[in-house]
This record gives structure tokens, sequence and C-alpha cells, in this order.
């Protein structure tokens, strides 16, 4: 999927904080990639 | 570099509580906030774990060790691990066999544990694209062995490498579960899924089983997201459990990836892996992907624009990001963004007057930029044209009443215009907007230390020093504010700890040796003295130390020729001798030579 262009510099200031919902969708988004390995940690 | 926060564990701990239908309690906080700042340690002010793995390992170790949750301590101390590499823009891509690392290290209880986590997390983290492909293959590889030893029927290396993977030896009862389920497998052939549907207690079997078997069309879709990948071969990819082409299309496929990174002139990929290299702060990687960009976009003026950015705001080079966007200023001469950049870099390399011209266009075309006016405070505060600072830091913070830069930059503008009342005022303002900001605590001391009001000085350093004890400018400013308000006992641990840091700092060896030439320790003073001399054997300051210590050590002759020499460079130390502080000179001053020197 393309991106449209960005043309500000702002755009490569890193984050350094994240809201309550960005860091909710992170870990549910890392929940769902590795979800073999953290279901079975989940088990034991 | 990001560091998780208790808020952060926190919500971690929620959102699997929601997942896995658990009610999991933190038991020990402070422990935990101890774990959290593991990662940070400092020895004699060098950090212990300076790299991104060594950090994320060492918080994954100790929050499984500390075991201060009710319950999932490993699986969240993996999870914290993988959300600061991801928050610090890598990739963490976990293979099965994590899982016997993470039981390894709850079991392990040499401390031993991090130097292989950190090890771990190194070969299995994707800072850019090629790394994410050589990773997904090592990785696709690995569980692509089960599947060839299952369709081989060698099915008790498969059920050893599941043992080792799955750390059975350490969870018995699971093993139980998995050789009943396995045998049923071999015996009736029967569809996994049905059997996943069939009975639900064998659903987490299924899923393991099944992201062996189907392995990676899921994983794919998600790293393809991801990063952006232009990999729709990727999931069109279809595992069939019956043959392993797939293995070999993989490959393939993976290597086109690369080929196609390495070798595209298409501007659009060229620019969405800039971006993304970008977005993973693998700075000169993307830098490459522009210069590369250049050459092939009809309008190379967003490449050089990018390159520019990355120089000044990821690098802190405002010189190459100066040149850049001076090319760009070729092809956008009226844009806002080319008047305030090169304002922006033209300020932080100190040429203020070149910069307002270029922020006073910027505000013409924008006057209610808030950046705009805070850089064109600091470039009239740089020329010290206070007054006018004081109103562009003003006017900024009209419309952003939070500026933090503006209010300090307002505090030390008044205390430069002599306005001490109001830089007071702004001083503490500025540490209402961010007191966990220890600048704003050093600032104020600075800013009594300059008035002379050392008591006051002392407070704000060690209030600084609380929140940041290896901060060198305040440890250093803190030994001359004790010393100079006559505590110069106190103050020499602090210059000792600076020359710790760095043992050529000259104003800390000044200031040790002045201190200890007060206490009248004239032999301990010699050290760091003649350390000083020896790196810049110019230094009047040192030689005059020189002097004094010879005259009060016996070596009349030697402290009278540095003086000597010293009045002939520099007339204005006559007054010094004249003054004699502290009687330093006593031993000489009746000397005809020393005498002569007065006249």
């Amino acid at each position: 999927m393309m991106q449209s262009k960005i043309t500000t510099t702002e755009t490569f200031i890193q984050k350094d904080s994240f809201t309550e919902k960005e860091l909710e969708e992170t870990i549910n988004r890392l929940l769902d990639k590795h979800f073999k390995v953290y279901n079975r940690l989940a088990e034991i | 570099m990001y560091y998780p926060t208790l808020e952060n564990i926190e919500l971690i701990i929620k959102q699997m509580n929601k997942r896995y239908n658990m009610d999991v309690v933190i038991i020990n906080k402070g422990q935990l906030e101890f774990a959290l700042e593991k990662p940070k340690t400092k020895l004699f002010g060098e950090e212990q774990y300076p790299e991104l793995y060594q950090k994320a390992a060492i918080l994954m170790e100790t929050i499984t060790k500390i075991h201060t949750l009710s319950d999932g301590n490993k699986r969240t101390a993996m999870m914290t691990a993988e959300f600061m590499i991801k928050a610090n823009g890598g990739e963490l891509i976990l293979p099965l066999k994590t899982i016997r690392l993470s039981v390894d290290t709850a079991m392990d209880a040499s401390d031993s544990m991090s130097e292989l986590i950190q090890q771990w997390f190194k070969v299995h983290t994707a800072m850019n694209v090629h790394q994410l492909c050589a990773i997904l293959y090592e990785h696709i590889e690995e569980e692509f062995i089960i599947k060839k030893l299952w369709d081989d029927k060698k099915y008790s290396e498969v059920e050893s490498l599941i043992e080792r993977w799955m750390a059975f030896d350490s969870y018995p009862e699971n093993r139980k579960a998995w050789n009943e389920l396995s045998t049923q497998w071999q015996k009736n052939k029967v569809s996994i899924e049905k059997k996943s549907t069939k009975n639900s207690e064998y659903y987490g079997w299924y899923e393991m089983w099944g992201s062996i078997m189907g392995m990676a069309k899921r994983d794919h879709e998600q790293y393809a997201d991801y990063f952006d990948l232009p990999i729709e071969k990727i999931t069109e990819l279809q595992c069939n459990e019956n043959n392993m082409t797939e293995l070999k299309n993989m490959e393939k496929i993976i290597q086109e990836t690369a080929n196609t990174y390495e070798k595209t002139t298409d501007p659009e990929i060229i620019h969405q892996n800039g971006m993304i290299l970008a977005r993973h702060g693998n700075t000169l990687e993307a830098i490459s992907q522009f210069e590369k960009l250049r050459k092939y976009d009809k309008d190379e003026s967003d490449a050089i624009d990018h390159i520019a950015g990355l120089h000044y705001y990821q690098n802190k080079d405002a010189k190459s990001a100066l040149e850049y966007w001076k090319i760009y200023e070729k092809y956008r001469p009226d844009s806002l963004h080319t008047v305030q950049s090169i304002g922006f870099a033209l300020t932080t390399l100190e040429q203020y007057s070149d910069a307002l011209g270029y922020l006073e266009t910027a505000l013409k075309k924008d006057t209610k930029s808030e950046k705009t006016l805070l850089f064109m405070g600091m470039c009239y505060d740089g020329l010290k044209q206070y007054e006018k600072a004081i109103s562009c830091f003003k006017k900024c913070i009209s419309i952003d009443p939070k500026s933090f830069q503006a209010h300090s930059g307002l505090a030390s503008a008044y205390a430069e215009n002599g306005q001490f009342a109001e830089s007071l005022e702004y001083h503490d303002k500025t540490i209402e907007l961010d007191p966990d900001n220890f600048h704003s605590y050093y600032n104020k001391g600075r800013f009594f230390h300059s008035y002379g009001k050392l008591d006051e000085a002392i407070i704000e350093y060690e209030k600084t020093l609380k929140m940041e004890p290896d901060n060198l400018e305040t440890i250093i400013n803190m030994g001359s504010a004790l010393s100079d308000s006559g505590k110069r006992e106190d103050a020499i641990p602090y210059f000792e700890n600076a020359l710790k840091q760095d043992p050529d700092h000259p104003v800390a060896l000044a200031s040790l040796g002045i201190t200890l030439i007060f206490l009248k320790r004239f032999d301990d003073a010699f050290v760091p003295i003649e350390r000083q001399l020896k790196l810049d054997p110019t230094d009047n300051h040192a030689k005059m130390s020189h002097a004094i210590i010879f005259a009060n050590t016996g070596k009349i002759l030697e402290s009278l020729t540095i003086l000597e020499e010293l009045v002939t460079s520099d007339p204005d130390i006559k007054d010094m001798l004249r003054d004699n502080p502290s009687n330093m000179f006593n031993p000489i001053k009746d000397s005809e030579r020393f005498k002569k020197l007065l006249e």
C-alpha cells in the first residue's frame, strides 16, 4: 500500500510518548503478531 | 531512547488480562519501578547497558525474575521488552523457541541470562526491510523444519524439537497433552481444522500446530503491512501442507523483495523506502535512499528537503542541513517552509543576523508561527538585543502559552538584561510547565549563581543532581558554588567526581586546584594544576596557581620566575599580586624581586 507523500520535515521527529490509545493499539498488534508465543506463555 | 513506564506496563497488563481473560495484578509497584530503571543504570557516568538490545534484555530478565505480578510475569516481561524495541524503531520477530528462552530466564538463578537474551534480541530485530527479509527467512526456515520432519514421518524428531522449543521438560503436564494429540493426529489424520472446532480444549494446540503448518501467511500480511512492503506476492502465497515448494517460493520472493529495493528506479518505491527507514530511525540509510531518489525523481526537491530534515532533526547536523536547504531554496524560493527551515538551521549555527533575515520573511508569511518567533527570540538573545528577544518570546507565549522553550528563553533574556525579578518569575514558570525537566532547575541554579546568590544556587543544583546525578556541568557548578561560599571541603568531592567522568575537564581541574590552594593543601593542588598546564601551557590562571603553590612550598625562585613572566604578558596581574588574596603570596612578598614586580 502506497502512502501519500509527506513533505514536511516534521515527519522525522520521533515519538517520545504514547497516548493510551496508541499504546493499546501497539500492544494488541504485538500480541496478534506473536500470538503463538504469547498464547503459549499464557498457558505456562 | 524511549523507556517503558509504569503506566505502559499497567496498560500492557490490562490488555493481556482482557485477551486471556485473567485478573493479573501488580503485587509490588516499587519493585516494578526498580526494574524499569534498570536499563538506565549508569556506572561512573557510563551507561551500563548502552545498546537498545542490552536495555531490552535486562528489562526482560529483571521483570521475569522479580516475579512481582500475581501471574503472567514471563509474558509481561517479554511484551515490555518487545514494546521497548518497537518504540525505538525496531521490529522484533519472535519464533516459537522464544518460549524456551522465556522459561529458561525464569528458571535461571545465576543472573547470566541477559547476555544471551541480548544476543537473541539482536539477531531477531529488524531495523530495516533488508534485515527483516533476512530474519524472516531464518524464521521461516526454522519452522518449516518441523513440517518437513513431519512429512518424512520422523515423529520422534518433531517431538524432541517441540519439546525443546516449548519447554515441555519444565512443564511435563503439557507434554502429555501434546503426546495425546500427536498420537491422534498420526492415527486418524484428522483435519486439524475440524479437530479444533470439535474439541475446544485443543484450541491452543491447534493454533500452535496450525501456525507451524500454515506458517507465515498471517505473519507476513502483518509484517508487509507494518513495513509497507510492496509484497502482495507474499500474501498470495498459499501454504500448502502437502509439499515443500513454499519454502523455495518464500526464499525467491524474499530475495525478489530485497532486489526490488536494491535495484528499483521507481521513485515512488524509493521514496517509500526512505520514509520507512527514516521512521525507524535508520537515518543514514534513509538519507542514501533520498540521495537515490534525487536521481530518479522528476523533481528532486522533495528528496533534498527530506535529506535536510534528517540532517537537522535526526543527525543534529545543522551545517549539512543548511547546505541541502540552500539547494532546496532554488526550487522553492518563496515557500514558508524554505525560509523557516533555513532560518532554524542558521540560528542553530549561531549565524544570528543571517537567520533573522530568513525568519523575518517567514514571519511575514505566517504571523502566528510560534516556532518562527521562538527562533527569532533565540537570535536576538544571541545578538545581545535582549529587549527584542524578550518581545519575541512573549509573542511566542501569547500564541503557545505552554511553550517550554519560550519560557526558558525569556527567563534567560531577562537575566541577561539585568531584570532579576522577571527572570526569577519565568524560571519558576518554566519549572511549573515541566517539573520533571532537570534543565529548568539547572538554569535557575545558574541564574542564582551568576547573581552571586550561592546558597540559592546550591539548592537548585541539589534538585538537579537528584534528577540527573551524573550531569557534569551541574556537578562542576555545584562544586564551584560550594567552594565560593566557603564550603571548600564540601566542594572537593564534586570536582573529583567530575574528573572521574572527564579527567581533562579544564574547569574541573582549575577549580579543584584553586579550592585545594585555599585549603592550603598545596601538594595536593599541584596534581590538577600541573595537568591543566600540560593540557594548555598558555593558560595564565594555571600558571598563577602554579606560582602560588611554588611560593608556599619553598620553591620561591620558581614562583618569582613565573610571576615575572605573567606580569610581562598581562599587566593586570599586578593588581592581584598587590591584593594578595588570602595572604597567598606571604612567603615571597618581602623579597626584592616581588616588590619590583609591583612597581
